[in-house]
Formats: structure tokens, C-alpha cells, sequence
């Protein structure tokens, strides 16, 4: 088989795996109704906190933290999944190379994830007067496929840690509140420790946020493109270390036999 | 005496056991130190009032919240797949009560949460924390826990005929942190919203813990008291009425299982 076909049907079959046992009111829930809620409350909380009238800067924040929805609950569980349907084993035994099994799954999330994300903003411009000017749409656009790659890669990481543990649920959502917080999306990051506030550097979407922050300011997307260098650089080291740590971890999996759910 | 006797065990049992499960050990202990420092660092430049009741208070309540949707409303949800719905469903000691001590075994952690955020808050941030009456506090955390208690029981009987709760469960959590002025004042919202927000008691308690904080008179407090008490009794009252419906809905719809 070709293997660009292979490697869609392999990615329509595992998002298919995640969502085709749920009706479409679920999906829809799941998929946009809980997002969005967040970031509807978050947006809020942040208009009330800092005031102002025009409470985009903060919006475009949560906004863009959406992607990490598709990334932790999504690419996060797969393999922790896999161990629920009893195939995880066979995954493990499959020729297929770590990013062989990875790469394909992160592909519609990434569209999925952009998706929500426009779904937002559209409630934003309905809500929150966001008004992005139309010639600086492709460049935002630009920026949420970076953000939404280099979400999807942390994603990747987080997924491994499913061949350890036999419930993700914790690790799952420590990250998923740790990036509404360490990302900037919705405080200056200079109120955090110093201590922290490299952290919060290293973590995915930091850039992908300020340069749209930026972009919705005004400035040029060739002003923005170090930030978005950045972003990118980030996501492909995590992905490197989301394949590292897939062929470490399946080795200790198999060692200490955790491959299954019992 | 037989029926607080199944109470007592069913809470005790929840109680020890539900903190075994890493998705509650999160809602009752990581997301009231996490929520906590997050809204923390949002109400940082604020009053100190505003920083006592959204950032203190309001994280805790938020998690408490949280801890009803992922434990009283899930806890149906978690029996079915166990396959032992059936089971506690068909026990002489009583499903209604077997149900309402596995609720307040969870409201008990849902209460420590609270206590958690007020401490992890207080003690990293250093704020002034301002309480004007601490009996107003005291009335609205117990009316608001046994609110909330009644909510799970609501949510339970509804999710005992239903597969879908834990989708449900999911969603269910940031409207009503939006909608009860939980993290931050309802005015905020358009005002169609303000009154929907009036039908769920939440919104009644934060208020009673806001005059905790401002300082109210009787007058100015007794009313949201007196709704907060009418709409639990309601809820309970449903419950009741509920529990009775499901009786005879579940074995015809045959939904006490997975498949």
C-alpha cells in the first residue's frame, strides 16, 4: 500500500478506535462542549480579574490552550486505551517502529484540535468582540499548526507514561491544569517564581500564545517567526523524546509485565 | 436504626475507599492545590477580599464541585462497569441508602478539599485572608456541603438509568463553576443567565460564603439561606421521587449492566 494512504488510514482507524462507540451529542460534548466551557469560564474570570473592556489578550490565551485537550485526552490516552482493549500487546509486537505507531495517531488530532479551537474563537468574536484583521488569518493559522504540533508531541510523552501506570487519569489531568497555568494563557508568567518561570518556557504552546498575542497586536508574522521557530524546535525535540521514551518504556513494560489492564 | 446502620457502613466504606482511585485522589487532592495556586496567581493584584472569596473559597468550592461530578454522580457509572450495580440494586439493606452513604463518604473528602485550597492558598500567597463573620461561613460551607449532597443523590438516580454519565459527569463541571458565580461574580453574565443561575443552589451558597467574607446582616443573608434550604429540599424531594421511578424503569429498559 502507498504509504501516505497507509499512514491515513492508520490515523482515521485510531481516531475512529478513540470516538466511533460514542453517539454524536457525546462526541460533540467531549470534543467541543467541554473545551469550550473552559474556556468560556477562564476568559471570564479573566475579564472580571484584569478589568479591562478589551479582554482578547486573554481570550486568544484560552483559546489556544484548547489544543492541549485534543493532545492530553486524546493522543494521551492511546496507548493506555490499547492496554484497555487487550491489543496493546499486539501493538507492542508489531514490526512497526515507535513512529511508525505514533506519527499516524497525532495526525487528526492536530486537525482535530485546530477545529476547536476555531469553534472558540468563533465564540469569541461572538462573546468577546475578537477581531482578528482578515489578512492576518494565514498567519494565525500558521501558528496554531505549530502550537497544535507541538501540543501533540507533549501529548506523545504523556501517552508513554500509559505503558507504566494503569491508570493515567492523574498524570492526565495534572497536565492538562499545569498548561492552563505555565503556558501564560492566563497570568503573566512573571508572577510566577523565578525559579518556575523557565519552566514555563520549556512548556509547549508558551510561544505559540505570545505570538498570537503579538499577531492580534499588530505586529508582522517575520517579527514573530524566532517564536515560532522556537515553538517548533520544541515540538519536534518532545516528539524525538516521545519516541525515545516509547522504546525505553515498552522495554520496561514488557520486563515488569504491565502490558495489560490486569 | 437498620437503615442509618446501612448509612453509616456505605460511608465509611466509600470514604476508605474512594481516595484509592488516582481520578478522585486527583479531584481532592491535586486539583485543590493546582486550582488553588492557579486562581491564586489570577487574583494576586486583586482586593483582598476578592482574593479571599474567589481565589480562596472559590477554588475550594470549584473542587468540591468537581468531586461530586467525578465521585457521587461517576460512582453509578463505576458500579455498572464493575458489575455490581445489580448487586447493591437488589441488596435488602436498601439502594437508596447504600446510594446516600456512598455520597456522603465522598462529601467528606469533597469537604477536606476545601480545607486543602484554603490552606495551600493562605499559606503560599501570604494574602490577607478577610472573614468578616465567621458564622455566616460556618452556615454556608454546612448548607453548601448538604447541598451538594443532594445534588450527587440527584445525579445519581438520573445516571442510574443512563449509560452515558460519564460523558455527562465530564460536561457538567465548568457551566456550573460559570453559571453559580463560583470563580467569579455572576454579573459578569448577561442577565437572562443571572436568573437560570438562581436554579441551582451553588449559587445560593456562594453568595451566603460571599456575606462570609463582605459581612451581611440577618436580613441581607436569611433570604439566600431560605432558598438555598427550599431548593435542597426540592432537590432531595426529586431524589426521592426518582429513585422510586428508576425502580421499575430499570428492569424494563435493562440498564443496570454495560451491554
Amino acid at each position: 500500500m502507498d504509504p501516505i494512504k497507509r499512514l491515513f488510514r492508520k490515523a482515521t482507524l485510531s481516531y475512529k478506535g478513540l470516538f466511533a462507540v460514542m453517539s454524536v451529542q457525546q462526541y460533540l460534548m467531549v470534543n467541543l462542549g467541554s473545551p469550550l466551557m473552559q474556556m468560556l469560564c477562564f476568559t471570564l474570570v479573566a475579564r472580571y480579574v484584569y478589568g479591562g473592556v478589551d479582554v482578547s489578550h486573554w481570550f486568544i490565551g484560552n483559546a489556544l490552550v484548547l489544543t492541549y485537550f485534543n493532545a492530553i485526552f486524546g493522543i494521551g490516552v492511546q496507548l493506555t486505551q490499547e492496554k484497555n482493549s487487550g491489543t496493546l500487546k499486539l501493538l507492542i509486537a508489531s514490526p512497526s517502529s515507535g513512529v511508525g505507531i505514533f506519527l499516524p495517531r497525532a495526525i487528526l488530532h492536530i486537525f482535530d484540535g485546530l477545529v476547536t479551537v476555531l469553534f472558540g474563537l468563533m465564540i469569541g468574536a461572538l462573546i468577546f468582540g475578537f477581531n482578528l484583521p482578515f489578512s492576518s488569518w494565514p498567519a494565525f493559522l500558521l501558528i496554531l499548526l505549530v502550537a497544535s504540533f507541538s501540543a501533540m508531541a507533549f501529548g506523545l510523552i504523556i501517552s508513554c507514561l500509559g505503558l507504566l501506570t494503569r491508570d493515567l487519569n492523574l498524570v492526565l489531568n495534572v497536565a492538562s491544569m499545569t498548561m492552563l497555568g505555565l503556558t501564560g494563557a492566563n497570568f503573566p508568567l512573571e508572577r510566577m517564581p523565578v525559579w518556575l518561570q523557565p519552566v514555563g518556557q520549556l512548556m509547549p504552546l508558551t510561544r505559540s500564545i505570545e505570538a498570537s498575542r503579538s499577531l492580534y497586536a499588530g505586529m508582522p508574522l517575520s517579527d514573530l517567526s524566532g517564536m515560532l521557530i522556537g515553538e517548533l524546535i520544541l515540538g519536534i525535540v518532545l516528539m524525538a523524546i516521545g519516541v525515545l521514551m516509547f522504546n525505553v518504556m515498552t522495554r520496561v513494560a514488557v520486563r515488569l509485565g504491565v502490558l495489560e489492564m490486569f | 436504626m437498620q437503615s442509618l446502620n446501612v448509612l453509616s457502613a456505605s460511608a465509611t466504606q466509600q470514604f476508605r475507599t474512594s481516595i484509592g482511585r488516582p481520578m478522585f485522589r486527583f479531584c481532592v487532592l491535586a486539583q485543590p492545590i493546582i486550582f488553588g495556586l492557579l486562581l491564586g496567581m489570577m487574583y494576586l493584584e486583586r482586593s483582598d477580599m476578592d482574593f479571599t472569596v474567589y481565589a480562596v473559597f472559590g477554588s475550594g468550592l470549584a473542587t468540591f464541585w468537581s468531586s461530586i461530578c467525578f465521585s457521587s454522580a461517576s460512582d453509578i457509572h463505576r458500579e455498572r462497569w464493575y458489575g455490581t450495580l445489580e448487586t447493591i440494586y437488589a441488596a435488602p439493606a436498601g439502594f437508596k441508602w447504600i446510594v446516600l452513604g456512598k455520597i456522603l463518604g465522598n462529601s467528606i473528602w469533597g469537604f477536606i478539599s476545601i480545607c486543602i485550597s484554603f490552606s495551600v492558598v493562605t499559606l503560599v500567597f501570604q494574602k490577607q485572608i478577610v472573614i468578616t463573620s465567621f458564622m455566616w461561613l460556618g452556615i454556608g460551607l454546612a448548607l453548601m456541603t448538604l447541598s451538594l449532597v443532594a445534588i450527587g443523590y440527584l445525579f445519581a438516580a438520573l445516571f442510574t438509568l443512563s449509560r452515558n454519565a460519564r460523558v455527562l459527569m465530564n460536561f457538567m463541571e465548568y457551566p456550573v463553576y460559570i453559571l453559580c458565580g463560583i470563580l467569579f461574580p455572576i454579573e459578569q453574565l448577561p442577565e437572562f443567565f443571572r436568573y437560570f443561575a438562581y436554579v441551582f443552589s451553588p449559587t445560593w451558597a456562594v453568595k451566603i460564603i460571599h456575606y462570609a467574607v463582605w459581612g451581611g446582616t440577618w436580613s441581607e443573608v436569611s433570604p439566600y439561606i431560605g432558598g438555598l434550604l427550599i431548593l435542597t429540599l426540592c432537590y432531595l424531594l426529586i431524589s426521592v421521587f426518582m429513585f422510586g421511578r428508576i425502580d421499575a424503569k430499570c428492569r424494563v429498559d435493562a440498564t443496570l449492566e454495560v451491554y
